[in-house]
Order: structure tokens, then C-alpha cells, then sequence
């Protein structure tokens, strides 16, 4: 679905990508962990060509999306984005927000936009909050929001930059509990995580970035719990030692938010 | 003191004038935002021929007195350009450019109060960049240009009194015109004084429900 082949990306002197490789294939969940300044959200954002990659290239369905005869609209219907900070829309409600891009886009007829938007927000369990605008849903309910809108457009894959890390830590349950709704459906993403328990469950492969390479990748059994390399290791250990505290919550019915996380004993 | 008998007389000459008042500042008022929107957009655009004229423009027509601005259009350019300006279209061009440069600037501003996560999100669902400027910025930067647009009506409303110097005939012509038919200049002033409270007051009063409504949290 997605080849990355030695993407590179400087900002000034900064080298922040130096030849970045790694495959997303259909259907599959890959995370890409590190820790912060690693360069992990600027893959993301050289791929949708938020950001101008330097080098190397990105083949989507074997075109190249980096050569600048491809598309931008093209290639951002092919590939959903949901942010850290949401950046939900705050002048439209959550129904105008998932439709954004059916309307203003794809140029779809109203009442079917609408229809579909509806059929979103249920998936999200928000059916009932169509009318609201963002400014007055918690930050759980606008990512889920946001997962509807990316999801409203029907792309081939689906980029998620920490999604959950700017989230109070009882919406974060929420939220994975979407993300891996969507994953179940079939849908092939690609997740710039810190949720390690979460990754290890849902991702099919994972890849561990750090100062710009990529350090390790593999299965979630190979690079979190047997990491061949040192920096994967110590991130590994670092990174369980600050999340132990967090309970995952276990999947619960479908289109529900799951309550494992605000529901005490 | 106030001749109340002159008074009663002139007022509704005087509200005929401040109707002509509120027509001519709505006319400038829509030109000056049509035209401060392009100059607010060229003036932040990467090219420089868009930028650099409209930082010009601006520039221009904030340094130079709005009253010298109105003589020059209605006195000078005429003849030299061969054409005819009523008093009327001299006012309204005159007070529309010149509000204009004031209205980029608020523009410009509620634009750059946008968060940058927003336009991604726009541009990561496909849109381009005027679609993202017509369905994502524009709509959000209107909204916090309010308050100033507020400001801005109010200061192009007292600021059409200029408009009577080219014989333009509003609400402080049309005063002049009492004045020198009574000889009494009280009355007239004041009456027109408070036509401009009842319309400056009255406009703040709507736009600031206006303001209210189109908040959106």
C-alpha cells in the first residue's frame, strides 16, 4: 500500500528523516515509536506532503505521491490524517466536521453526505452529539470526531499522529477504543504512538525510530518484547516504567465507548 | 440655547440627511471590506508583486489624511483624468479606499488568529487553497474580526461627515444649510450631534448582538 524508500528532511541544519525506509501493506496497522524529537510525525507529514521531504520517495499504490505532477487533492483523499490537537473545525458542528471533505470535496449531494456522516458518528458512539460544535465536546469526543472525519472520505489509509497524547488520561480508553474498531474493519493505518500497550496489541508491525533512522523494525513480539538493538531496548524500558500506572481498557461493545477507564471498582 | 420650535422644524430635513449618512457609509463599508479582503490576502501572500503592492497601498492610504484624500478625488483627479465624479461617487471611492487599508489590516489579523492545525486539517482532506481560505480560515477570522469591524463601522459612519466638503449632501451638510438659512448655529449642531450618537450607538448595539450570535462556544 505504502513504500517509504530512503525519505530524507532537514529543517535548516537539522537532519531530521536520514533515509527512512519501511512498508505499510493493505489492511495492516504499523506503529512507528520513538521518543520525542525522533522524527516519527514528520514521516507522517511527508507522506501527505504537509511537509516537503528533501529526498527519497513515497509510493502509494506504486505512483511516487512525492513527484509534484501527483495530485495533492488525489493524494489526501487516498490518505486520512487525525492530529494530536484534533484540529476539528470549530465553527461547524461534529455532522459539518465529518462531512467536510464529502462536501467540499468530493462534492457529494447534501443528504447523502449526511447520511454517511450520521453513519460515522454512530460508529464513533457520538450519533446524538451531531449538532454539537467541538468547543463543547471533551477531548476524547473530538478525536473521535476527528476519526470520522477522516474516516468520511473513504481513503486507502489512515495516518494517526499521537493521537491520544493530548487527550486527559480517562478519554484516552475512548479513543483506542475507536482506533481499534477501525483497524478491525479492515482499514490500513499508520500510527505515530506512545500507547505501548495499545501498539503491542493492535499493531501488525512496528517500527522504532530514533535521531532520524530507523533503529529496528518487526513484529510488536521482536521489537518491543525481544529488541535485538540497545537504543530499542532502553527506550522499551524507559517507556514501560512511565506507562505501568495506565490501565488498558479491554474492548467492549460495539460503537460504546468503553467505560474501563472512568469506571472505578 | 435651544430653539425648540427650529428644532422640531429641522429634524426631519436633518433625519432625511442622516439617512443619506447611513447610505453612503453602508456603500463604502461594503467596498472597503471586498477590497480589504483581496489587500489583507495579497498582503500575506509569498509572491512579492501581490504583497509588496498591497503593502503600499496600505501604507498610502493610512498616512494620508482621508480629508486631503476626498479633495484630491473629487477636485484633482477628475480633469486630470478626464472623467466625471458626482460628489456621490467621490465620497464613496474616497471613503471605501481608504477604509479599505484599515479593514486589510483587521483582516489580516483575524486571519493570522487562525491556528495553523486548522488549515492542515483542511488541506489534509483534499481542499486547496482557496477552498480552505472560503470553508476553514475566512469563516473563523471574520468571526474575531467582529469587534473591530465594529470600531471600523463606527469611524467610517462619523468619518462621511467629510464627504459634506465636496458638497455631498448628508447629515452635517444639510446642517450647514440650517445654519446659514436660521443664523442660529446651536439648534442645528446639536441636533446633529445626536443624530450621530442615535446612529453610532444604535450600530454598536446591533453588531454587538451580532457579535453575540455568531460565537460559536
Amino acid at each position: 500500500m505504502i513504500e517509504v524508500q530512503g525519505l530524507t528532511k532537514a529543517f535548516g541544519h537539522l537532519e531530521v528523516l536520514r533515509s527512512i525506509d519501511f512498508k505499510v501493506d493493505k489492511g495492516q496497522v504499523v506503529a512507528i515509536i520513538g521518543s520525542s524529537g525522533s522524527g516519527k510525525s514528520t514521516v507522517l507529514r511527508c507522506i501527505n506532503r504537509l511537509e516537503k521531504a528533501d529526498g527519497g520517495c513515497v509510493l502509494l499504490k506504486g505512483e511516487n505521491v512525492l513527484d509534484k505532477h501527483y495530485s495533492l487533492t488525489r493524494l489526501r483523499q487516498q490518505i486520512g490524517m487525525v492530529f494530536q490537537q484534533f484540529n476539528l473545525f470549530p465553527h461547524m458542528t461534529a455532522l459539518e466536521n465529518v462531512i467536510a471533505g464529502l462536501v467540499h470535496v468530493q462534492h457529494a449531494s447534501k443528504a447523502e453526505a449526511t447520511e454517511r456522516g450520521f453513519e460515522l458518528l454512530a460508529r464513533v458512539g457520538l450519533k446524538d452529539k451531531a449538532d454539537v460544535r467541538p468547543g463543547k465536546l471533551s477531548g476524547g469526543q473530538q478525536q473521535r470526531v476527528a476519526i470520522a472525519r477522516a474516516l468520511a472520505t473513504n481513503p486507502d489509509v489512515i495516518m494517526f499522529d499521537e493521537p491520544t497524547s493530548a487527550l486527559d488520561p480517562e478519554t484516552i480508553g475512548e479513543v483506542l477504543e475507536v482506533m481499534r474498531a477501525v483497524a478491525a474493519d479492515g482499514m490500513t493505518m499508520l500510527v505515530v504512538s506512545h500507547e505501548m500497550e495499545f501498539t503491542r496489541e493492535l499493531a501488525d508491525w512496528i517500527v522504532f525510530m530514533d535521531e532520524g533512522v530507523v533503529v529496528e523494525s518487526g513484529p510488536p513480539s521482536q521489537v518491543i518484547d525481544n529488541p535485538k538493538m540497545e537504543r530499542t531496548r532502553a527506550f522499551v524500558r524507559k517507556l514501560a516504567s512511565s506507562h505501568a500506572a495506565v490501565d488498558i481498557p479491554e474492548p467492549s461493545g460495539e460503537g460504546q465507548p468503553p467505560h474501563a477507564a472512568t469506571t472505578g471498582s | 440655547m435651544i430653539d425648540w420650535i427650529l428644532f422640531w422644524d429641522a429634524a426631519p430635513y436633518l433625519v432625511r440627511g442622516a439617512l443619506a449618512t447611513l447610505y453612503i457609509t453602508a456603500l463604502s463599508t461594503l467596498l472597503s471590506m471586498a477590497l480589504g479582503l483581496l489587500l489583507a490576502v495579497a498582503r500575506m501572500s509569498r509572491r512579492p508583486w501581490l504583497r509588496v503592492p498591497a503593502i503600499a497601498y496600505i501604507d498610502f492610504m493610512r498616512g494620508v489624511p482621508l480629508l486631503v484624500l476626498l479633495l484630491f478625488i473629487y477636485f484633482a483627479l477628475p480633469p486630470t483624468i478626464g472623467i466625471d465624479l458626482s460628489p456621490f461617487a467621490a465620497g464613496i471611492i474616497g471613503l471605501g479606499t481608504c477604509g479599505a487599508a484599515y479593514t486589510a489590516e483587521i483582516f489580516r489579523g483575524g486571519i493570522m488568529s487562525v491556528p495553523h492545525g486548522q488549515i492542515e486539517a483542511a488541506q489534509s482532506l483534499g481542499m486547496g487553497y482557496w477552498k480552505t481560505m472560503r470553508i476553514v480560515v475566512l469563516p473563523q477570522a471574520l468571526r474575531v474580526s467582529v469587534p473591530a469591524l465594529t470600531n471600523e463601522w463606527i469611524t467610517l459612519l462619523k468619518d462621511s461627515s467629510l464627504v459634506s466638503v465636496i458638497g455631498m449632501e448628508e447629515l452635517v451638510r444639510r446642517g450647514q444649510f440650517v445654519i446659514s438659512r436660521t443664523f442660529d448655529a446651536f439648534t442645528p449642531l446639536l441636533l446633529v450631534a445626536l443624530i450621530y450618537l442615535v446612529l453610532t450607538y444604535g450600530s454598536s448595539f446591533i453588531l454587538n448582538r451580532l457579535e453575540k450570535r455568531l460565537s460559536y462556544d
